[in-house]
C-alpha cells in the first residue's frame, strides 16, 4: 500500500498535474476556436526551454524562471495566432488543424536550431531528495512544487474564469460566437486572452516536465496524444472536465505497471504511452461526448 | 430639457446569403417609443431584415440611418454601441452561463455602473431574481426568452429587434412576454418584432408591416391592417 502512493500513485499525480495544465490550454482553445491545435505541446517545449536559458544565464531555479516562460509563450501564441491561425479564421476546421501541424513543426525546428538537439537538464534548483510524510509515505520536493503548482494555477484559472468579465466573455464565447458578437463581446481579444492562459498554461506545464524528466525538443510533441486524450476524456471544449480527464490519463499511465497480480507489472512501463490511446479510444467508442457532456455543433 | 428622440430609417434594403436575393428592397422606419410589427409567411424574409440591419449580413443596395447617421453595413459591434441591440429568434442564451451572467454580458461595452439597470430588468422580468445564479439552459422556455430580452436591454439600447419572442411559449408566458414588450416600450425603447401570431402583436404595434417574398407588401398602423380584409383572410386567419 505504501509502495502503491509513493511509487505509482503520486507519481501519477504528477503526471495528471502536468498533463492537466496542458489539456485546459487545449480545451479552452477549442472551446473558443473550434480547432485541435497541434501545436500545444511544443508551445509546451517552448516554456521548458526559456526557463533553460534562465537557468544558464542567471543561475536560478526553473521554478523562479516561469514568469520568464509564461511571457515567452504567451507573446509567442498570440503572435503564431496572428500570423497562421486569424488568416483562417473563417475557413474550413482542417485548415487550421493542418496550419497547427505546420507550427508544430516549425516550432520543434526553432527549439532545434536555437538550444541544440541533444538532452538537456535544469543544473538547479531542482531538489528531489524526499520529503518523508505520515510515516513511510514519501514525495520528492521537485513533485511537491508541480502538485502545490499545478492546483495553485487551475485555482486562480478557475477565478478568472468565475469572476472576472474578460473570462466570463471568454465562456460566453466558447458556449455562443455568434451570440458573443451580436451582444457586443470583442472576440478578437477574447481570441488573445485564451492564447495568453492556454500559452501561459502550457509554458508552466513544459518547465514542470522539464524538471521531472529532462528536456528535449520533442518533449511537447510527445505529450500530445495525453493531452488530447484528456481533453477528449473530459468532454472537449470543456476546460474543468480536461483537468478531471488528465488526472485519470495520468493516474492510469503510472499504476498500470503496479503489479496487481504477483510480483510483475500489470503492464510493462515501455506500453504507458498506449494507456492514454487505449482510454481515448474506449471513450470514443463507450462516450463520445466525454465524461461530462462536451460540445455539440 | 426633452430627449431628443432617436430614429432609425431603413430604405430599399438588398441583401441575402451569398449570391441569393432573400431581401429585394425593404424598407421600414422606427421611432423611439414605438412598436413595429413585422409579419409575413415563413422564409419571406424576416429575420434576413432583422440581420441585415444588424450588420451580421452584407446590405447589396439600399441604406439604413440612425437619426442622420449612416450606418449600413457597419460592423456589429459599432451597431451595438450606438444603441441597436437584437435578439435572435434561436439560440438567444449563453446556456452554461447563468442568468445573471448573461445580464452581465448584454452590459460588456457599458463602462459606467450597469447595476441598476439589471434591477430594472429583474422587476420587468420578477421571476429570474430567484433564478439569478442558475444556469440559464436549464430554465423553462419562456424564462429563458426572458433572460434573452433582459441581455439586449441591459446596454440601454434605444431600439430593440425581436426575432419571433413568443415563438413556442406556454399561453401564460405568451401574455407576460406582451405585456413586458409594451412596457419596454414605454421605457422609451423603440421595439422592432417579427411575430407569427400577429393579430395579438398588431394589436400593441404602432405600425404593422407586411413581408412577403422580401418586399414590403404593405406598411400602416395596426389597427389598419387588422381590419384589412385580405390580410386577414392571409395571415391572421390561422391563429385563432
Ligand atoms: N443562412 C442562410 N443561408 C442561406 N439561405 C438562408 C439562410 N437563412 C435563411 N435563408 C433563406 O432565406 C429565406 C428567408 O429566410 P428567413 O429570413 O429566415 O425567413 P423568415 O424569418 O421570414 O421565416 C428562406 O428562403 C431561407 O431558406
Ligand atoms: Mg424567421
Amino acid at each position: 500500500m505504501i509502495d502503491f502512493i509513493n511509487f505509482y500513485f503520486l507519481p501519477g499525480l504528477v503526471l495528471g498535474s502536468i498533463y492537466a495544465l496542458g489539456a485546459m490550454g487545449v480545451s479552452l482553445l477549442f472551446g473558443i476556436l473550434r480547432f485541435a491545435h497541434f501545436a500545444h505541446g511544443d508551445l509546451m517545449s517552448f516554456g521548458a526551454y526559456i526557463a533553460l536559458s534562465m537557468v544558464s544565464i542567471f543561475h536560478v531555479s526553473p521554478f523562479f524562471a516561469i514568469p520568464a516562460s509564461i511571457l515567452g509563450s504567451s507573446l509567442l501564441a498570440i503572435l503564431i495566432d496572428k500570423v497562421c491561425y486569424k488568416p483562417f479564421r473563417k475557413s474550413q476546421t482542417v485548415v487550421l488543424v493542418i496550419s497547427s501541424l505546420g507550427v508544430s513543426l516549425m516550432l520543434r525546428s526553432f527549439i532545434q536550431l536555437t538550444w541544440g538537439v541533444s538532452l538537456e537538464v535544469y543544473e538547479i534548483g531542482v531538489i528531489k531528495d524526499a520529503i518523508t510524510f505520515g510515516g513511510n509515505f514519501r514525495i520528492s520536493e521537485n513533485h511537491l512544487v508541480i502538485i502545490i503548482g499545478t492546483f495553485s494555477l487551475i485555482y486562480l484559472t478557475h477565478i478568472f474564469l468565475a469572476k472576472t468579465k474578460l473570462g466570463k466573455a471568454m465562456r460566453a464565447m466558447s458556449d455562443d460566437q455568434d451570440l458573443a458578437l451580436i451582444t457586443g463581446i470583442n472576440t478578437e481579444r477574447v481570441i488573445q486572452a485564451t492564447w495568453i492562459v492556454g500559452g501561459s498554461l502550457a509554458a508552466v506545464a513544459g518547465v514542470f516536465l522539464g524538471s521531472d524528466t529532462q528536456l528535449n525538443p520533442r518533449m511537447g510533441w510527445d505529450q500530445l496524444l495525453p493531452l488530447f486524450a484528456a481533453a477528449i476524456l473530459g468532454g472537449i471544449g470543456r476546460p474543468y472536465g480536461a483537468i478531471a480527464g488528465a488526472m485519470v490519463i495520468g493516474m492510469a499511465e503510472e499504476i498500470s505497471s503496479f503489479p496487481f497480480f504477483g510480483t510483475e507489472p500489470l503492464l510493462s512501463p515501455a506500453y504507458k504511452t498506449g494507456v492514454a490511446f487505449f482510454i481515448m479510444v474506449i471513450m470514443l467508442i463507450v462516450r463520445p461526448t466525454g465524461l461530462f457532456k462536451g460540445r455539440s455543433f | 430639457m426633452k430627449k431628443k428622440i432617436h430614429k432609425l430609417v431603413v430604405e430599399n434594403i438588398v441583401s441575402g446569403y451569398g449570391d441569393m436575393d432573400i431581401l429585394k428592397g425593404v424598407s421600414i422606419n422606427i421611432s423611439q417609443e414605438e412598436i413595429v410589427v413585422i409579419i409575413g409567411p415563413n422564409g419571406a424574409g424576416k429575420s434576413t431584415l432583422m440581420k441585415s440591419i444588424f450588420g451580421l449580413i452584407p446590405i447589396k443596395e439600399g441604406n439604413i440611418y440612425f437619426d442622420e447617421e449612416e450606418i449600413t453595413n457597419l460592423d456589429t459591434q459599432s451597431i451595438v454601441k450606438k444603441g441597436i441591440s437584437y435578439v435572435p429568434q434561436v439560440k438567444n442564451i449563453f446556456p452554461n452561463l447563468t442568468v445573471q451572467e448573461n445580464l452581465e454580458m448584454g452590459a460588456y461595452l457599458r463602462k459606467d455602473n450597469y447595476l441598476e439597470t439589471m434591477n430594472d430588468v429583474f422587476k420587468l422580468y420578477p421571476d429570474l431574481v430567484e433564478k439569478r445564479n442558475q444556469i440559464a439552459g436549464q430554465l423553462s422556455g419562456g424564462q429563458q426568452q426572458m433572460v434573452a430580452i433582459g441581455r439586449a436591454l441591459m446596454i440601454q439600447p434605444e431600439f430593440i429587434l425581436l426575432d419571433e419572442p413568443t415563438a413556442g411559449l406556454s399561453p401564460k408566458m405568451y401574455n407576460d412576454t406582451f405585456e413586458s414588450i409594451q412596457k419596454i416600450k414605454t421605457l422609451g425603447v423603440g421595439v422592432i418584432m417579427v411575430e407569427q401570431n400577429a393579430k395579438r402583436a398588431l394589436q400593441i404595434s404602432d405600425r404593422g408591416c407586411v413581408l412577403v417574398s422580401g418586399e414590403n407588401k404593405l406598411t400602416a398602423s395596426g389597427q389598419s391592417l387588422l381590419m384589412n380584409e385580405n390580410i386577414t383572410n392571409l395571415f391572421l386567419g390561422g391563429n385563432e
